[in-house]
């Protein structure tokens, strides 16, 4: 498998390499993101390149935090690449001077009516965060999520435990039980900042869905019960032992994720990309068609209903370059990513939801992994209403930090809250 | 300028590439974070000048650079000494002709020559409390003690990191103290023996006074590591959990990279900057201008 | 005679155990390096695995150019380790033996910085590399790591020229002997017990040396050994046995260059340090 990939790669470096010696038209694109990972990238490369000989793709793909640095290191060089990858509102709002529009690249692609094409999640969210009167597109999405629960199908098996929770007293049983056993009930990295952040959105989501931006955008206050119940629901989660033992030190990814392989977890967070586990090299037995893992819904704990839409969004868009010195070719690239060969060749590594209404993998393991698929595609990503991220980056900094410091018993909730509040406040 | 000033004065050809790298890489960027300080900028776009803004909320408004402070006291007293009374026992021990001590010195040596970052990645597996070494060791043997939050709890989170910091040290401050008995004079050494000194009384008056050199150098070379830990702590804990690990270089890192706040960053760097100027003036007054590795 | 030799192996057994408990961490690397592909959470954090497989070393090889970093932290570290020896002997020589302008201020600002942190200059450094056009390159690294390590170093072979005799130094002059022949001839070729502390810990610095090289280097094909756990760690996030493979490949050949050194480390310890 990797021998032959190898070999298509060195053919197709030749290729290249003799027709650049030709063509005078060869194009190079550079392309730097976090996501998709290397080998997906490549093989949307070679998709693409199928149809476009002329133009060459180097990608440089590096994991997100190391992405940012490098991206403000070329930023402040003004050496942004071409192509670059992009997550929705803070993210690309920073970068928004370095970015060119992307709408006029869309309609020539896809027509006036192309955002009908997409989820609306996702054009929603291709602005977030944009000042007032700014209606410009500086990224495209590419894919898209849910966020919400997975449970180790053979741990709840094996534990005679008939299906996922629901309510906050069967999750707590649950919990005891695998407890233990010396199964994490819960198992989350909370080391990493966003997982924390999602949890707590979908406790707020659970409380009282859509106060959180209201208040992001000043008009309810952080301090209000909602936020601070939320608040104390995730302390609790932690005090309750919902959560595995020294939950704070470890990272989700890759240390949750490699106890979660192993089988040492009965419950975890994560989101509609928990489905890439079954495209990775030398997938471990529960990996295999994902036929170890089943999605669920984040369990009614506050008692106050269950949502039936989830939280979701972008999981990556692509933006280009104002500098570029060639817009055309950069587009091209973007759409085919997005809805053409190398858009097919993403989705079939199940990397995330796309982004394109329609598109499907063109083959799975079993029929039970085409059917979580098709939950996610038909029956959960459709129902999103709101945003898994905020807009506000020192809002959900705050946030973040205010986890860490109420998990960590350093301040009560209401005080986690106020800090919410002191950065939107600070920062209007 | 004359001929002959010139050649009085030819020391200055021998300086001048030091002096130049000095000038550009050192003396230029202390006066710029002095600058940049009092700016309110992330790096890309327009700087605000705001004046001390950013000294006043660091000092009065900001937690996390509290703890950094406390986190460096911490690490200054906590591995510097350990290092050294470890390293000296088995720097001992190791030239005292035991066998395969050459064998022993390279392996309590290794660590010192390992990268921070894998030692980092390497410790979370040791430490994690599910799934890690000391946890399932702990639940393996009985020893439900072992199963703590080592990195997750914000009350021992730092001892945990020093911990790694003194085992990956200890070798080094080891190999120093037996250059250092090695070069002891062993007139000195028989006479005393000749005298009836004991091995106590030999190491209490003979030898640790001998080697002061070798302390003042280790305790130079632990303060500058402690200002300058960052790798060990980014990958290890990334500072947290909620800035219980945070040390002064990760903060600025943090400041000036994740968050986009290069003038806060250059503020807290400049803190840092009158530490390490303070505790260089501290150790030209206390050793004059000789230095110790050398003679 | 007995209860010395009693003694010596109770000493003795102290030191091994101590030992084994110290290579712990060490052999828990090569062991999940070891690890067959599809096999996750092993018990005792990696310790223990079901099965050995080299496939890691394989997947590594095949997807990482581990080779490429490789050359980038040797084209970053070497030039740097000469220039610092070059440039601080030089200025070492003529602290400690010329007398010129403003000699004893240049020694104390040198001084003063001994301590200086590099995260302390990161943002600054960053900026002029920026305005240098060196980020992303191997010079925006070699040049501040030699700027930084330079003053350490002078110290160092300050000292040890300062204790050289005069009277060869004299006995050179009278013979037409330059200023820089007295520096080239004479002083360095007895000087190596210090080049050699230089050498060892400007290699270690540089070598190891993470946050500078973060920031400078962006692009994948620069960066040095340091960065790759980071650079590969979204690619191999989910498999701990290529992520070891790749710490244990860059860790030998420090082990190596250290195994290597060894006897020459101590003896120019030893013959640099310490003489009260």
């Amino acid at each position: 498998m990797y021998k032959k990939f190898l070999l298509v790669i060195c053919l197709l470096l030749i290729l290249t390499m003799s027709v650049s010696v030709f063509a005078q038209d060869q194009v190079t694109i550079r392309f730097r993101s976090w996501s998709p990972v290397i080998n997906t990238t490549l093989a949307m490369i070679e998709a693409f390149n199928e149809d476009n000989p002329n133009i060459t793709i180097e990608p440089d793909i590096t994991n997100y935090p190391e992405y940012l640095v490098d991206l403000q290191t070329m930023a402040s060089a003004d050496a942004l690449p071409d192509l670059v990858g992009l997550q929705p509102g803070a993210l690309t709002q920073q970068y928004r001077e370095h970015l060119m529009p992307m709408q006029d690249c869309a309609v020539a692609t896809w027509g006036e009516d192309w955002q009908d094409q997409f989820y609306p999640i996702g054009i929603e969210q291709a602005r977030l965060g944009n000042p007032e009167g700014d209606d410009n597109i500086y990224g495209l999405p590419v894919l898209t999520h849910t966020i919400n629960m997975w449970y180790t199908v053979p741990v709840f098996e094996e534990a005679g435990v008939e299906g996922p929770p629901t309510t906050y007293d069967e999750l707590k049983e649950l919990a005891d039980m695998f407890n233990s056993m010396g199964v994490a009930p819960v198992m989350i990295g909370a080391t990493d900042g966003w997982i924390r952040r999602d949890i707590y959105m979908q406790l707020i989501h659970n409380i009282a869905p859509g106060l959180i931006y209201e208040a992001e955008d000043g008009n309810a206050s952080f301090t209000e019960e909602p936020f601070v119940e939320a608040m104390t629901w995730w302390k609790r989660f932690f005090d309750d032992g919902i959560f595995q033992i020294g939950a704070l030190g470890m990272t989700h990814y890759p240390a949750a994720v490699e106890q979660i392989q192993g089988g040492r977890a009965a419950m975890f967070p994560m989101g509609a990309w928990w489905q890439q586990q079954a495209a990775n090299p030398n997938p471990p037995p529960l990996d295999q068609n994902i036929q170890g893992y089943a999605p669920f819904l984040f369990p009614d704990v506050t008692g106050e209903g269950q949502p039936t839409d989830l939280l979701g969004g972008i999981d990556v868009m692509m933006g280009v370059s104002r500098n570029t010195a060639h817009p055309e070719e950069a587009c091209k690239v973007i759409t085919d990513w997005i809805s053409g060969a190398g858009a097919q060749a993403l989705i079939n590594t199940y990397n995330d939801l796309p982004a394109y209404i329609g598109l499907e993998p063109e083959y799975f393991g079993s029929e039970r992994q085409k059917g979580i698929w098709e939950l996610f595609t038909k029956e959960w990503l459709p129902t999103v209403k709101y945003a898994r991220e905020l807009k506000n980056s020192d809002v959900k900094q705050a946030l973040e930090n205010a986890l860490a410091g109420v998990a960590a018993g350093e301040m009560t909730p209401a005080e986690g809250m106020q800090l919410l509040e002191d950065a939107r406040d600070a920062s209007m | 300028m004359s001929r002959k000033w010139l050649i009085d004065n030819q020391g200055l050809f021998f300086m001048a590439p030091a002096m130049i790298l000095f000038v550009v890489f050192v003396l230029y960027p202390i006066f710029y974070i002095f600058n940049a300080s009092m700016y309110d900028w992330d790096g890309i776009n327009e700087a605000i000048y705001v004046g001390v803004q950013n000294y006043i909320e660091m000092f009065t408004d900001d937690r996390a650079f509290a703890l950094s402070i406390r986190n460096s006291i911490y690490w200054t007293l906590l591995t510097i000494f350990p290092q050294m009374i470890l390293g000296f026992i088995l720097a001992y021990i190791l030239t005292s002709n035991i066998p395969f001590q050459n064998v022993f010195r390279i392996i309590f040596f290794m660590p010192a020559i390992v990268s921070p970052v894998v030692l980092g990645i390497i410790w979370q597996r040791i430490y994690a409390p599910f799934g890690g070494l000391l946890a399932d060791l702990g639940r393996e043997i009985g020893a439900m003690f072992l199963i703590q939050p080592y990195i997750a709890d914000p009350k021992i989170a730092i001892f945990s990191t020093i911990f790694v910091n003194v085992w990956q040290w200890t070798g080094f401050s080891m190999l120093m103290y037996v250059a250092g008995l090695q070069g002891l004079s062993q007139e000195v050494l028989s006479a005393a023996e000749v005298d009836g000194a004991g091995t106590r009384q030999r190491i209490q008056f003979i030898i640790l006074p001998m080697l002061r050199h070798v302390h003042l150098t280790l305790i130079l070379l632990g303060v500058i590591g402690t200002l300058q830990t960052f790798a060990l702590v980014f990958m290890l804990t990334k500072g947290g959990p909620n800035h219980a690990t945070e040390m002064l270089p990760t903060y600025i890192f943090q400041k000036a990279f994740t968050l986009q706040s290069m003038g806060y960053a250059s503020a807290v760097a400049v803190v840092l900057l009158v530490i390490a100027l303070s505790a260089s003036i501290f150790q030209v007054r206390v050793l004059g201008s000789r230095f110790t590795i050398g003679n | 005679m007995t209860r010395r030799n009693a003694a010596r192996t109770l000493v003795f057994a102290f030191v091994t155990i101590l030992a084994l408990i110290w290579l712990v961490p060490i052999i828990m690397m090569l062991v999940v390096s070891f690890m067959p592909p599809d096999q996750r959470a092993p018990r005792f954090g990696g310790l223990l695995i079901k099965g050995v497989s080299l496939q890691n070393y394989v997947t590594v090889f095949e997807d990482a150019e581990i080779v490429m970093h490789f050359v980038n932290s040797v084209a970053v570290t070497i030039p740097s380790v000469f220039l610092v020896v070059v440039i601080s002997s030089l200025a070492a020589f003529a602290l400690a033996r010329l007398k010129f302008f403003a000699r004893d201020i240049w020694f104390y600002l040198l001084i003063m910085t001994l301590m200086l942190p590099i995260p302390t200059l990161v943002v600054p450094i960053f900026q002029i590399n920026k305005a240098l056009g060196l980020n992303d390159s191997y010079l925006g690294l070699i040049l501040p790591y030699t700027a930084l390590g330079v003053p350490f170093a002078i110290v160092i072979l300050r000292s040890f020229f300062a204790g050289f005799p005069i009277e060869i130094e004299e006995a050179a002059r009278l013979d037409g002997c330059t200023r820089f022949g007295i520096y080239w001839r004479i002083m360095m070729p007895v000087s190596w017990p210090a080049v050699a502390v230089v050498i060892i810990w400007q290699f270690m610095t540089s070598w190891n040396e993470f946050i500078l090289a973060l920031v400078t280097m962006s692009s994948v094909e620069v960066k040095p050994l340091t960065l790759v756990p980071l650079v590969y760690s979204g690619q191999f996030m989910m498999r701990p046995g290529p992520m070891f493979a790749i710490l244990t490949l860059i860790t030998l050949p420090v082990i190596v260059v250290y195994y290597l050194m060894q006897r020459f480390m101590v003896s120019g310890l030893t013959a640099g340090a310490v003489r009260g």
